[in-house]
């Protein structure tokens, strides 16, 4: 078993002691007038960029208002420009321009080939209704297999 | 004033500009007189050598002399000086780390004034102190800053805080738990012996 030589709370005391003798470390004698003989054998100059940073943040409102002019102007003008550029019309295909020339949905769409009509092609209804009730025709198309009633007469009132 | 206006105050503020270079000098021997001590205690807090202590208080001035055009708009001199000794110390302790250390605590526990010494000091041998100031070496960055920078007596917690970028009751939060890190760091050592 290790016994302990220190008391409880020396571990504390020598931290307090640690800290204490780093707060109250002093300066070596004449340390103030080496840093101003230091400043004084210091060149202060000033480059160009140091010169140019500094013109550009003391003038900073005046440079952000005119940057977000010409933002503004670059907008504006890039807008118009688009809205008044002609479509891209390529060889052999004519595109009508829309009337109004706002909505996509305005600009005439054409295929570029005609479309085939397929042999099997037949109406889209091929039901039809007489006096309001559905009937569907003894010569419809329809899948084999798929019993189909026969469709009664509508009674007369 | 409210945010707003504070936010307005801000876009519109422009920095005081000192007339001469005499006014810049002024400043600066002020600044020279009043905080060299702290700037040295701050540095030697890091780097434990009085020589690399006194090479990076005058760095900090040169700084200083630099950027003079700012000195107007500087709100709390020793916090903004500090925060330039500690970095510029923590710089110079990153690239000695290749080195050899040249910590010189014992010579400072052997020609410190025995009135600026506490009673208990006198029977904690210099041993001792490097041991602790290994251990302090190994707390967490932040903890290790906060822990460093509230030995000084010159630096309150508000200005701690400022100096760290967070609040009083972060850096005070730390500086428990460095002290505690740091006792159990110390009783494990004392056990293993």
């Amino acid at each position: 078993m290790k016994i302990h030589t220190n008391p409880p709370n020396s571990a504390d005391k020598q931290i307090e002691s640690t800290l204490s003798l780093l707060a109250h470390a002093q300066p070596p004698a004449e340390l103030e007038q080496r840093i101003h003989a230091r400043l004084q054998h210091e060149p202060v100059h000033k480059n160009f960029a140091d010169g140019l940073r500094n013109f550009f943040f003391t003038q900073r409102i005046l440079f952000a208002s005119a940057a977000a002019a010409v933002a503004g102007c670059a907008i504006v003008i890039g807008s118009v420009q688009h809205s008044r550029q002609r479509p891209f019309a390529a060889p052999g295909i004519h595109i009508a321009a829309p009337s109004s020339g706002l909505g996509a949905a305005s600009g005439a769409r054409i295929a570029p080939q005609p479309v085939a009509v397929p042999d099997d092609a037949h109406s889209r209804s091929e039901r039809k209704t007489t006096s309001g009730r559905a009937t569907v025709s003894r010569n419809a198309r329809k899948p084999k297999g798929v019993a189909v009633p026969d469709s009664t007469k509508p009674e007369k009132p | 004033m409210s945010s707003l206006e504070a936010q307005v105050a801000g876009w519109f503020y422009t920095q005081p500009v000192l007339k001469t270079r005499e006014d810049a000098n002024e400043i600066i021997t002020a600044l020279v007189a009043d905080y060299s001590t702290t700037l040295y205690r701050v540095a030697y807090s890091v780097t434990r050598n009085s020589a690399e202590a006194e090479d990076i208080v005058q760095e900090t001035f040169l700084r200083v002399l630099r950027h003079q055009n700012k000195l107007g708009e500087i709100r709390d001199a020793r916090v903004w000086l500090v925060r330039i000794a500690w970095n510029l110390a923590l710089d110079r302790k990153r690239r000695s780390k290749t080195r050899p250390e040249t910590e010189d605590v014992a010579d400072l526990a052997r020609i410190l004034p025995s009135s600026e010494r506490r009673a208990d000091d006198e029977v904690i041998s210099s041993q001792e102190h490097a041991r602790v100031l290994a251990l302090i070496d190994q707390l967490p960055a932040k903890e290790r800053q906060a822990l460093l920078l509230s030995a000084l007596e010159e630096l309150s917690t508000a200005e701690i805080a400022h100096i760290c970028s967070t609040t009083e009751s972060s850096i005070r939060s730390r500086i428990f738990r460095a002290r505690r890190e740091l006792a159990e760091l110390l009783a494990k050592q004392r056990d293993s012996r």
